[in-house]
């Protein structure tokens, strides 16, 4: 018997860099991170954040570099990697028409869910979220946030391994955001692993087990949000965050 | 179900939530279409019906007659016409469903392999452009029907094959647009290459002078070329192929209906080849589409503001051109203006009195484009706004002072149609004198009053929620606007034509003075006008964005 193999990243990124016609979005990024984690990454706007998790949602291509999903190549065999996925973009795009419950009918049929099953799913992911009230509603008639939380239960229906969510705050209450910080730990509990990316620098140091800091597309810090947090002057994520910012990733 | 079912399911019942009305006005609005629709139906129904029955008297008194010749050929320019204007719509609608559809991006991030997903989007393509075309062809499959089951089949299944190559095709030629320019200006290049293709095709069909076969010896000569000279073999002709197929069907011969379904079977086995093949390439633009709407533009020389009424002025001029159906609208509008110009060659020279006829009616007509232009450009410009009229609101900008500036970008086209219209119509009818003076008058008044009346009645009840200007201008204040000016394009006809103002004369037994009939309606116009610009900028400031 060889040795066996050891258990792939649950997300990696391998000197992924990503150009925008000029612009570098992303350069060389390199990162993995193993199951059971919550890796915040942050960064101000345009640092390159979106860009990395649309590399590993099949939604942007890598210039050089590549994206894997528990050792899956995003590029090369994208429908297994992202059967792995749960994903939350930017913005709760949702289809208008359509209520909720439809929508998340679909994507649970997209994992191959069905049946009674599926509905009971449905039905506790609706309540998780708080959406009973607007379950039976089209999401074009919905709040921002109420959006939000569709989008959040649409990426939790099938348990995935790995929830990739692009500020996954914006629009929720102070409870909703309460709720979802103890859902992502129950994830993680049971050995998925969650990439977020956020500007919640106060939720990002209560949830993450590791945040990395990307400033114009370089991962200019990485560790327990605690030991990221110590090369600040004051200890605290939102100093580092200004500083680095501030100094182009020099700290 | 499988996700693909339950993607079908949710598409028919928000479809079904689409027709169901909200509010009275959408109810309103849901009875017109469906009224409209069911006398459309109805009415080519009937007329296919009579003119079939016409066809089989003459089949008997013109025994030289093949009527399986004359159906073919007739179905052969059915469907060529339908397939070239589905072809257009199909790429137009592609530009939008294959790379500027937010569903297509939430289907990217679900494990759904890209050949499947792009299939999914171009028979999207196929169902949204073939919509208006099926809405015409099934009078003639319900009549097909009446004579036999598989005539009626055979009849549906080649016309669903000819929509579904030619929306392939469209999803297609969508790509290679796309390749060349960035979505959001492929989807104005489409927009405007299908309203000049329709444009050309209006025009030619005028250009063959289609009123010289109400002269009875052409229209039984032309009878008797098209239903006795055989048609060439179909060969790889897809359009050919459905036409005889069909015909075939129609008249009895059972293999019809098969070749119509082998035809059909085909068009979607290719459909789904295409979306193979072309996944890989789709993948990439759509990508790179997303790429270049993230990218950084490169930053322009500033050019510093000036003052607030040129910066609104600027504001105003962009809102127009970036407008998506701007383009296409134009280029509708400037076919409108061919075939007027078109019409007007081709009518038969006559004597002074005619021509003096013509030239008064041209002015009214000129005038109803005019109002059809401003109700599309300039009765929804405040409806247009949007969540941003919030912004506005909040800015210390006097409502009247931005009506202003609003008016001025808008009625700049209506204008300048109103004016080459007269120019033209005048110049063609050899207008001379006080006629030619008052065309003049009108079209420049017209021009100015129209777009500020339907302005200020668009502002005076804004739908800042509707999806796109022509939701507002086709909702029930537009239907006002249009009215009102509609009345208002028809009075010059009595200033311009010498002969209907004195058949009016005549008819009221009074004189009418045609400069006095000119300042009465230049005034009339400019007071209507100018109340409802005030009316708008007296209530503008109490609307409740929020609500509306």
């Amino acid at each position: 018997m060889g040795p066996v193999a050891p258990a792939p990243p649950a997300f990696a990124f391998e000197r992924a860099t990503k150009l925008y016609g000029d612009l570098l979005a992303l350069s060389e990024l390199t990162l993995e991170v193993p199951p059971g984690v919550v890796f915040a990454l942050v960064g101000p706007n345009g640092a390159g954040k979106t860009t990395a998790i649309g590399l590993l949602t099949g939604l942007l291509a890598p210039t050089a570099g590549r994206a894997t999903v528990f050792g899956i190549d995003v590029e090369e065999d994208p429908v297994r990697a992202k059967r792995r996925l749960g994903f939350v973009p930017d913005r709760p795009y949702l289809w208008p028409r359509w209520t909720p419950r439809e929508t998340l009918r679909f994507v649970g049929a997209v994992f191959g869910a069905k049946g009674a099953a599926l509905e009971e799913r449905i039905e506790a992911e609706l309540e998780a979220f708080g959406l009973g009230a607007a379950a039976d509603r089209t999401n074009e008639t919905l709040s921002h946030g109420t959006r939000q939380k569709v989008a959040l239960a649409q990426a939790f229906l099938h348990d995935p391994s790995l929830l990739v969510l692009d500020e996954p705050m914006v629009g929720l209450d102070p409870l909703a955001q309460k709720g979802l910080a103890e859902r992502l730990k129950e994830r993680t509990a049971a050995g998925a692993a969650v990439l977020l990316t956020t500007h919640h620098l106060a939720l990002a140091e209560e949830v993450a087990d590791e945040a990395g800091v990307l400033v114009k597309g370089r991962l200019v810090a990485r560790g327990t949000p605690l030991a990221v947090s110590a090369r600040g002057a004051t200890g605290r994520l939102s100093e580092l965050f200004f500083d680095l910012a501030a100094d182009g990733g020099e700290p | 179900m499988s996700a693909g079912a339950v993607s079908f399911a949710n598409a028919l019942r928000a479809a079904g939530r689409s027709l169901s009305p909200r509010s009275t006005a959408e109810a309103a609005g849901v009875l017109a279409v469906g009224l409209f629709s069911g006398a459309f139906v109805v009415g080519e129904y009937a007329g296919l019906a009579h003119l079939l029955r016409l066809g089989r008297s003459a089949a008997t008194q013109l025994p030289a007659l093949v009527p399986e010749i004359l159906l073919e050929r007739l179905l052969l320019g059915a469907f060529a016409g339908a397939g070239v204007l589905l072809l257009l719509g199909a790429l137009t609608t592609a530009v939008s469903t294959l790379f500027l559809s937010e569903e297509l991006l939430l289907r990217m991030a679900l494990p759904i392999p890209h050949a499947r997903l792009l299939l999914r989007q171009v028979a999207a393509t196929i169902a949204l452009a073939s919509g208006p075309a099926a809405l015409v062809a099934l009078p003639a499959v319900v009549l097909a029907a009446r004579s036999g089951a598989e005539g009626a089949a055979a009849l549906g299944a080649a016309f669903l094959a000819v929509a579904v190559l030619a929306g392939a095709a469209g999803s297609a030629l969508a790509l290679a647009v796309v390749a060349v320019f960035p979505p959001r200006r492929a989807r104005l290049l489409a927009a405007f290459l299908s309203a000049t293709g329709l444009a050309v095709a209006i025009v030619g069909a005028r250009g063959v002078r289609p009123e010289r076969f109400l002269d009875p010896s052409a229209a039984l000569d032309l009878l008797l070329r098209a239903g006795t000279t055989p048609l060439a073999e179909p060969g790889g002709n897809p359009v050919a192929i459905a036409a005889r197929a069909a015909a075939r069907a129609l008249a009895g011969d059972a293999a019809g209906l098969l070749h119509a379904l082998l035809l059909l079977g085909g068009a979607a086995l290719l459909t789904v080849l295409l979306a193979q093949l072309l996944a890989p390439l789709h993948l990439r633009l759509l990508r790179r589409s997303r790429e270049e709407a993230d990218a950084t533009p490169r930053r322009r020389v500033g050019r510093k503001a000036a003052s607030a009424e040129r910066e609104l002025l600027r504001a105003e001029v962009r809102t127009l051109l970036r407008d998506a159906a701007t383009p296409a609208q134009l280029g509708t509008l400037a076919a409108v203006f061919v075939l007027d110009l078109l019409n007007l060659k081709l009518l038969p020279g006559g004597d002074a009195a005619s021509r003096d006829l013509v030239h008064g009616l041209q002015s009214g007509l000129g005038l109803f484009l005019v109002s059809a232009l401003a109700l599309r450009f300039a009765f929804p410009a405040v409806s247009t706004d949007g969540r941003a009229a919030l912004l506005l609101k909040s800015l210390p900008l006097s409502a009247a002072r931005h009506l202003v500036v609003r008016w001025t970008v808008r009625a700049a086209p209506s204008l300048a149609a109103a004016l080459l219209l007269a120019g033209a119509s005048a110049w063609a009818l050899e207008a001379r004198g006080f006629p030619l003076g008052a065309a003049l008058a009108v079209a420049a008044v017209g021009g100015l009053a129209i777009p500020a009346l339907q302005l200020g009645l668009g502002a005076l009840f804004p739908r800042y929620d509707a999806p796109n200007p022509v939701s507002v201008a086709l909702g029930p204040g537009g239907l006002v606007a249009m009215g009102l000016s509609t009345l208002l394009s028809l009075a010059p006809v009595l200033v311009v034509s010498e002969e209907l103002r004195g058949l009016a004369e005549t008819l009221l037994g009074a004189r009418l003075d045609g400069r006095l009939l000119l300042a009465a309606w230049g005034a009339t116009s400019a007071a209507l006008a100018t109340a409802a610009m005030l009316a708008a900028a007296r209530r503008l400031p109490r609307v409740d964005v929020s609500s509306s």
